[in-house]
């Protein structure tokens, strides 16, 4: 049917009674019409869908402005502690060792292969195993040269009415920073409770949070690894927090703040 | 998602971040009744499909379809969870059921965007009539707008919601 404006315009109590809120009389009286009308008949029809698709409208929440960052961290993290649960690859299958044909000579068949009646046999294995231990001593050197560069270290002090403190060290792996944190005389926590690290931004503020967690640990005394992709550059400020299950932002009192301090800062 | 397979989750999940974060976001909302849950499911969901990365199949599922599978999945491990339960009185208790299908869930996010598509005046009518029950009359006098004024924004408004839930194929109109 081709749509009538006019008449649409004449009665356009037919959006109203699609939503039900036509008062009673009113009501009445246009379903007495719709009797008879093709024209708000097909348009009711048109509105009666779009009218029970209301209840299914998600909220108008929208997310906090450090949701992305705190998705990112979190993923970083599990790629860090390789918290994946994939099935692992199948391990590479070697070829079988190939018999020698019959009838070969035993003497030695390529130049490197040395006959043990060879003369030069005790200087070879003299000169390897000298080498072999050369490149045992430097590997080993290298290895211990190349462990993970201290970053930044922090001194965490209680707040105003909080008990405790804490140092920490953040070192720089590939993929982020390996915290090392030592606590001491924290509060004790009631049921449910928890410690939370946090990674606070400059602008970071009551009612305008600019935070990365950085994990959680629930002993009021000891050494705990975590690990974080923060910039600790950016997120200069770590805070310790008491937080309690179920709760998916930083809600709890902070008990424990410091602020990053570069090793190779010379200031 | 080959890139977030390999490791490489910076750049490939910011991009998905900002394609769906925030639709992710309301259904947690919407169905957690929680903000900081929502916040916790919408990690999550992107951690598990990081954990996933290298079984997706494109042929058989977007990405899209993907996510909301797995959000739907974390959304109902949440739920379970005793500490997740606030307090409250069993009249209060009135938390929507997980959707059966990820269709379900797109539906609520496609409505909800096809709503925000409404110039102001035809939204506040409409949500007049639908939140809070009014009828037109009661409309009328909360806007202080004739009568005849309400039933035609709410007449125009109807067929421009109509068009912005078609436009998104919405699949009940």
């Amino acid at each position: 049917m081709v749509y009538d404006a006019q008449h649409a315009l004449e009665l356009p109590e037919v959006a109203a009674w699609a939503l039900g809120a036509l008062d009673t009389g009113d009501a009445a009286s246009f379903e007495q019409h719709l009797r008879s009308c093709e024209q708000c008949q097909d348009q009711a029809a048109e509105f009666a869908p779009v009218a029970c698709s209301l209840p299914l409208a998600a909220p108008t929440a929208e997310p906090p402005p450090d949701l992305e960052l705190k998705v990112l961290a979190a993923v970083r993290y599990a790629v860090m502690a390789g918290s994946r649960t994939e099935p692992a690859p199948e391990p590479e299958r070697r070829p079988e060792p190939v018999a020698p044909k019959p009838g070969r000579a035993s003497k030695a068949s390529r130049w490197w292969h040395f006959h043990w009646t060879n003369p030069l046999l005790p200087v070879v294995t003299a000169l390897g195993a000298a080498a072999v231990t050369a490149a045992v001593f430097i590997g080993v050197h290298n290895f211990q040269s190349a462990a993970p560069v201290v970053a930044a270290s922090y001194n965490l002090r209680p707040q105003p009415g909080q008990v405790g403190s804490a140092t920490a060290t953040a070192r720089a792996t590939a993929s982020g920073y390996e915290i090392q944190l030592t606590a001491k005389n924290l509060p004790k926590l009631g049921s449910g409770q928890f410690f939370e690290c946090w990674y606070a931004g400059p602008d970071n503020r009551s009612g305008h949070k600019e935070l990365i967690s950085g994990g959680t640990f629930a002993s009021s005394n000891g050494s705990f690894t975590m690990w974080t992709a923060a910039d600790l550059d950016t997120f200069k400020v770590m805070q310790i927090t008491e937080e309690q299950a179920g709760k998916g932002s930083q809600q709890g009192k902070i008990i424990l703040s410091g602020t990053a301090q570069n090793v190779h800062d010379d200031s | 998602m080959a890139q977030i397979a390999t490791g490489d989750v910076g750049g490939p999940l910011a991009a998905l971040y900002g394609r769906y974060g925030r639709r992710l976001f309301r259904f947690g909302v919407q169905h957690l009744s929680d903000q900081g849950l929502a916040e916790e499911m919408v990690q999550e969901t992107f951690v598990r499909l990081w954990r996933t990365a290298g079984r997706f199949d494109a042929e058989k599922s977007s990405v899209g379809t993907y996510l909301y599978v797995i959000a739907r999945s974390v959304a109902a491990d949440i739920r379970k969870r005793p500490s997740s339960r606030p307090l409250m009185s069993v009249e209060d208790a009135d938390v929507p059921p997980i959707p059966d299908s990820v269709d379900q869930i797109l539906d609520s996010v496609i409505v909800r965007e096809a709503f925000d598509t409404l110039g102001p005046a035809h939204a506040e009518v409409i949500r007049l009539a639908h939140e809070e029950g009014l009828t037109q009359q009661q409309i009328a006098d909360r806007l202080v707008l004739p009568l005849g004024t309400v039933k035609t924004r709410t007449f125009h408004g109807m067929r421009a919601l109509r068009g912005a839930l078609i436009e998104r194929g919405f699949r009940g109109v």
